[in-house]
């Protein structure tokens, strides 16, 4: 195999460990390095790397290597390309390893001193929008109010990697959903008047398994659904349950009584029986209606109060001899043709109303809201509206000042103020409050987060952003999501950016549940967990894939990143980790003995097991699969995109098309597959690297099972990284893998930094990746500690003025 | 705690209180306003574009004969019904859609024929596209000038294609070179946006009235933030004041339009149905009802999204369909192709058969209406942009006679077919990026 490894590998290994030195010795090495290091560029580099061929687009005529500080792209760029294992390319001659070394620790060391001596932080954006999951959040924490964002504003385009970044764009139709979002959400906090009825209809996944019973519904159910439910005022709501039915349109799995329970809260409402259709003429027409109308009456008509509640649909479980002694051999029960239902299953729970409002009740939002109440007198009309004004102002302060994430000034009051005496003129006190905030949701104050260059910075100067700023960028990092009160005011008193204080802030932040979000919304989209929801394994050679193998999955990968975040673990045990959270669902597709119930668990894994972080999990191995088949071209891309951090380079601009007139050829197994593929020199440049670290996952089928053969023919998975030696499966991949820690930390960094900046990389930020990691490395990678140095790093709290 | 997509199949739809509303939708929905009265009275001209993902099997698509059709190629047979309103045109090209993010490009470029500039953050460029040019010249009288539909509600996250930014994978219009239009798949929303919150016409203005007074007061708002800000920000705001204008004149369009036709009370889709073709026969419908009620009459609609691992097992194809294009000439692979293929058109053919029923004016909707079926990539196994799938259906009131198969013998810039659409509908520009001409062929008028 290549051996630009030979510097990344073997050499860079003695490299790492040089580095050590050289980072904390940058003094002796430049002023003694040059002389040496400039013959190495002069010999293996500037053939190419000339103004004439400017290969690369990049030059080093010209360019001082004694004065690394006047050219910090240029050789930003060479360091990269040089751990990366990239640089020279094959054929061309390569320094020897301890060469290489020497260069790149004499350039990191001359870059981190120039980037110490002159810190360049980049530029985040001046606007950046909140995204889908970002407003979401502060809906959350300003009103307590929970909202399908989904059904609000239209989904965010990713860049980099992750849907926060290039946020700064508004066009006409995402204002006018910005509009109708305040109205809908200003309307459901607030409650001023009765609504019309509204409907809505929640559909359980049509593959999901319902044989068992399942997490978030009582002990002694099987199978059914809970459905949050923010109800909009108190009145009589129609709740309406239908069935699964098959493609003929009959209850699926109703061969024998069942009992369906409605609840509301975890009580019950009402248990109703449904009985096998007595209707078994098996004529053409018949046999399609037979059960038409069978569940019409799983109904009920209740008074609910506003606010949050859970209605839940469900079977009361039966201990049937019949079904425990039939063996199936699938866990999955859902499709008709190869793993059918047993048993009845719910399809959809909806929910009407309400009818006959009666008021308003006390909810999470009003109390939140409602912080006092207009005094009330006798008086005059307009003594009783400045009363209310009054208050509202009080209201509408508090509000304002959480959702603009600042202290807010009187002129910010004023103009709310005006909107609540317009909607109190058309309706009263809390028709004034629904309107000021209706504004307030609208405003650009909150849609956006803006970054000002101060009054008294030179153009193109860095700066330190503002305190208040700063809390933004940290809370939207942790949380995503506004600051809270504690955090604003420690910012609004100018006591963030004391080094002490920030670093307690952001522990406590990453205690609160809220940092779930790390989870939830930045390792799902580092790791693609997201796409998940993508996924449509073939049913007819996967029929044992149903939703809450797919819902196992991502809970698995979300509890081993979260379990880093908890219990304050290296980075690298998402590698590694000798422990993973299962269900039975998950267990029994993994073959873990003795895994009973829907809950997960953790359990520690056997020494040597496939499982072990997060190259065995379920999750990554079906998302980098096509729904027929693996694909170890998106599985070697995972891998170099997503834990290496050097995504494999685009195709050059001159690539030819395949031949059109090509012979029909039949390959047969996956690798010889991927031969064919890179027989192309062309097309070999990127598959070669791409392709070998992926078949060393081939031992793991396209959902994720551990297989010894595919289709009779042993697997050969032998594989590699580019520039490795060769290793076997995946356990030679995790070690290959774990033998650079400093690779994978710095991926993660970069990623973070993505993530926590809103914008990509430039190679002036390389020098405060190398600072977040190496200085990790001293705490062992442990997760926290990585995300206190993003915290703490230049790019994060210092900005670039526009020049 | 288990969470639940909130969604509904096609067959409820329509949810009144308690009873199911039955199909057919568009009878159930359409109320008779005036509205739709004055618009048929105008009978206005509109545009309609659909897209179809990674090209097609020219074998079975393209017909046999050439000029007058008798009949049309299995591919294409399910619009057989009208077969006289059925333009095929082939030997079309968008040259600049040769890039190295072949599947984003195939989708940008397909209406703006340039070359994207390739990027994975939000600084990119295109160009604007023929269905925004058309809606610049014929859509300023309708409550929104053009309305963007699609069906992957999928947020596949990951850099979308070689270095190509989502943008240019997900958005077929473009307001400007640095705007793509958000495409819309939950039928929900699009019938809120057409349709609104519902309520009584006086409800509705008032609701109408209240988001105007707030867009003043942003207006006023950044217009104050822009005075604090350096040149390039303020650039940056001024694209927003612009964005808030428009929204602006969009509610007083509506204001007007809830003035003279009060719409009866609607009630709205719950979401996204579980079938991939219910809820593509869904934004079909959402399609004429919009343009019969004149609330719009530029429509563009991604069908599917191009590189989309999609598998029809409806149709026995139990492959996805990204994979399936990379044929490599396998004839088992060719044919799944060609069953996709059909059955896109079959889609289309639905809605064709819709408009053609609508009445509108003097005639049908069809009679009034273009419409463009096509694919930014030819054959998908090479990635190439060249001999392009294009159908065009068009009725009584379009230059174009129909009944035909334009078979250019040199490849032509699909750009000189944009031209000619612009015409047909109304809006005349003189040169649409690559163009060498008007597509004259498709309007010569039959010869027996």
């Amino acid at each position: 195999m290549a051996k630009p490894w030979s510097v990344v590998g073997v050499g860079l290994a003695a490299a790492i460990l040089m580095m050590g030195v050289a980072r904390s010795a940058h003094a002796q090495a430049s002023e003694t390095a040059p002389t040496s290091e400039q013959a190495t560029i002069d010999r293996y580099c500037i053939t190419c790397h000339n103004d004439r061929l400017l290969t690369g687009n990049l030059s080093f005529e010209g360019v001082d290597i004694a004065d690394v500080a006047a050219h910090r792209d240029v050789w930003e760029k060479a360091v990269r390309k040089l751990r990366a294992g990239q640089m020279p390319p094959q054929p061309r001659p390569r320094p020897d390893a301890a060469t290489s070394a020497r260069l790149v620790s004499y350039l990191e060391a001359a870059l981190d001193a120039a980037a110490a001596a002159a810190p360049d932080p980049g530029r985040t954006d001046t606007f950046r929008r909140l995204n889908r999951t970002e407003y979401q959040n502060a809906v959350r924490d300003l009103l307590a109010l929970d909202i399908d964002v989904t059904t609000l504003l239209p989904r965010d385009d990713a860049a980099f990697g992750f849907d926060n970044v290039g946020t700064g764009g508004l066009s006409p139709t995402l204002m006018e959903r910005y509009l109708a979002a305040a109205q809908k959400v200003s309307r459901l906090a607030v409650g001023a008047h009765a609504p019309a009825p509204g409907s809505r209809v929640a559909i359980v996944p049509v593959d999901l398994t319902q044989e068992d019973h399942l997490e978030g519904l009582p002990f002694g159910t099987r199978g059914g659904t809970a459905v949050e439910h923010t109800f909009p005022f108190d009145g009589e709501y129609e709740i309406e349950v239908r069935l699964q039915r098959n493609r003929n349109e009959n209850v699926e799995g109703l061969t024998e009584p069942h009992e369906v329970e409605i609840m509301l809260d975890g009580e019950r409402l009402q248990v109703f029986t449904m009985l096998p259709s007595e209707n078994l003429v098996m004529l053409a027409d018949a046999v399609y209606y037979a059960d038409a109308g069978i569940d019409n009456h799983l109904n009920v008509r209740v008074a609910v109060t506003a606010g949050p509640h859970v209605v839940g649909a469900t079977f009361i479980k039966k201990n049937s001899a019949l079904l425990e002694t039939t063996r199936q051999p699938y866990d999955a029960h859902f499709n008709m043709d190869r793993s059918p239902r047993q048993q009845p299953a719910v399809r959809s729970v909806s929910i009407v109303g309400p009818f006959d409002p009666t008021g308003i009740a006390v909810t999470p939002s009003r109390e939140r809201i409602f912080s006092c109440r207009p005094a009330t007198t006798s008086a005059s009309e307009s003594e009783s509206e400045e009363a209310a004004a009054d208050c509202a102002t009080s209201i509408i302060a508090s509000l304002a000042r959480r959702a603009y994430r600042r202290p807010v000034t009187v002129d910010d009051l004023d103009q709310l103020v005006s909107f609540f005496r317009s909607g109190y003129a058309d309706g009263g006190f809390e028709a004034g409050i629904e309107t000021a905030l209706r504004a307030l949701l609208a405003s650009p104050e909150f849609l956006f987060r803006i970054e000002r260059d101060p009054d008294n910075v030179a153009p193109g100067a860095p700066y330190r952003v503002s305190d208040v700023e700063l809390a933004s960028r940290l809370s939207f990092f942790l949380w995503s999501s506004l600051p809270d009160e504690e955090l604003l005011r420690i910012a609004a008193a100018g006591e963030l950016s004391d080094g002490a204080v920030l670093e307690r802030q952001v522990r406590r932040m990453l205690a609160d549940p809220r940092a779930e979000s790390l989870t939830t919304n930045f390792a799902s989209q580092w790791l693609h967990l997201r796409n998940l929801d993508a996924v449509r394994p073939d049913a007819r050679l996967f029929p044992d894939f149903d939703d809450n193998l797919r819902r196992g999955f991502r809970r698995e990968t979300e509890l081993l990143f979260q379990s880093l975040l908890d219990e304050n673990r290296s980075v690298l045990d998402l590698l590694t980790a000798d422990y993973t959270f299962v269900n039975e669902r998950v267990a029994r597709h993994y073959g873990v003995p003795n895994v009973y119930g829907d809950h997960f668990r953790r359990i520690d894994l056997p020494e040597g097991s496939p499982r072990a972080g997060l190259l065995g999990h379920g999750s990554i191995l079906t998302v980098t699969s096509y729904a027929t088949r693996t694909s170890p071209v998106l599985r070697g891309k995972w891998i170099l995109e997503n834990l290496l951090g050097t995504p494999p380079p685009p195709p050059p601009p001159n690539v030819p098309l395949l031949d059109e007139t090509r012979s029909n050829t039949r390959v047969v197994s996956m690798r010889e597959r991927m031969e064919a593929h890179r027989a192309n020199p062309v097309c070999a440049a990127c598959h070669r690297n791409m392709d070998p670290a992926g078949l060393s996952m081939e031992n793991f089928d396209a959902i994720g099972r551990w297989r010894e053969t595919d289709r009779g023919a042993p697997i050969d998975a032998t594989g590699s990284l580019p520039g490795s030696e060769d290793f076997g499966g995946v356990a030679g991949l995790r070690q290959t893998l774990v033998d650079r820690p400093d690779v994978f930390a710095t991926t993660a960094t970069e990623k973070l930094l993505i993530y926590a900046l809103g914008r990509g990389l430039a190679p002036s930020d390389a020098a405060a990746v190398r600072a977040i990691t190496t200085s990790a490395a001293d705490d062992d990678y442990r997760l926290p500690s990585l995300i206190l140095g993003v915290v703490q790093s230049t790019p994060f709290q210092m900005r670039r003025s526009q020049s | 705690m288990i969470i639940t997509k909130m969604a509904l199949p096609r067959r409820t739809f329509l949810r009144g209180l308690g009873a199911t509303v039955a199909l057919p939708l568009l009878d159930a929905m359409v109320p008779a306003a005036s509205a739709m009265a004055r618009a048929a009275a105008r009978a206005p001209r509109r545009l309609g574009i659909v897209y179809i993902p990674m090209g097609m099997n020219p074998v079975p698509w393209t017909p046999a004969q050439e000029g007058r059709l008798t009949e049309l190629s299995e591919s294409l047979s399910p619009l057989m019904p009208h077969l006289d309103n059925v333009t095929v045109v082939t030997n079309l090209e968008v040259d600049a859609a040769h890039t190295t993010g072949n599947h984003a490009s195939a989708n940008s470029s397909f209406l703006t024929c340039v070359k994207p500039k390739r990027t994975e953050g939000s600084d990119y460029v295109n160009a604007t596209s023929v269905d925004q040019v058309a809606a610049q010249q014929i859509g300023g009288d309708t409550p929104l000038p053009s309305l963007e539909l699609g069906t992957d509600l999928i947020a596949q996250v990951g850099n979308c294609d070689n270095g190509y930014a989502c943008a240019y994978m997900n958005s077929l219009s473009w307001a400007s070179p640095t705007s793509p239009n958000p495409t819309e798949s939950d039928p929900r929303i699009v019938f809120e946006r057409l349709f609104g919150d519902g309520g009584t016409p006086e409800q509705r203005q008032a609701e109408l009235k209240r988001d105007k007074s707030i867009l003043d007061w942003v207006l006023d708002d950044m217009s104050s933030l822009q005075k604090q800000l350096g040149t390039t920000d303020r650039h940056k705001v001024d694209e927003y004041l612009d964005t808030v204008r428009e929204v602006e004149r969009r509610i007083q369009r509506a204001e007007a339009s809830t003035a003279e036709s009060p719409l009866t009370d609607l009630t709205r889709p719950t979401s996204v149905p579980e079938a991939w073709e219910d809820h593509v026969k869904l934004m079909y419908d959402l399609q004429v009802l919009a343009l019969q009620a004149d609330l719009t009459r530029v429509i563009t609609f991604q069908m599917a999204r191009e590189a989309s691992t999609r598998t029809y097992p409806q149709i026995g194809v139990p492959d996805p369909h990204h994979p399936v294009s990379h044929h490599v000439d396998d004839p088992e692979k060719l044919a799944m192709l060609a069953k996709i293929n059909q059955y896109h058109v079959s889609l289309f053919a639905y809605m064709v058969d819709q408009l053609g029923k609508t009445k509108d004016g003097d005639g049908t909707l069809l009679d009034h209406t273009t419409y463009l079926l096509g694919s930014g990539l030819g054959n998908p196994n090479v990635h190439n942009h060249r001999n392009l799938p294009i159908v065009v259906a068009s009725g009584a009131g379009s230059s174009i006679p129909g009944g035909r198969h334009v078979k250019y013998a040199e490849l032509t810039p699909l750009a000189n077919l944009h031209l000619t659409l612009l015409d047909d509908v109304g809006a005349h520009i003189d040169q649409f990026a690559d163009s060498t001409g008007r597509a004259g062929k498709v309007i010569e008028p039959l010869t027996l």
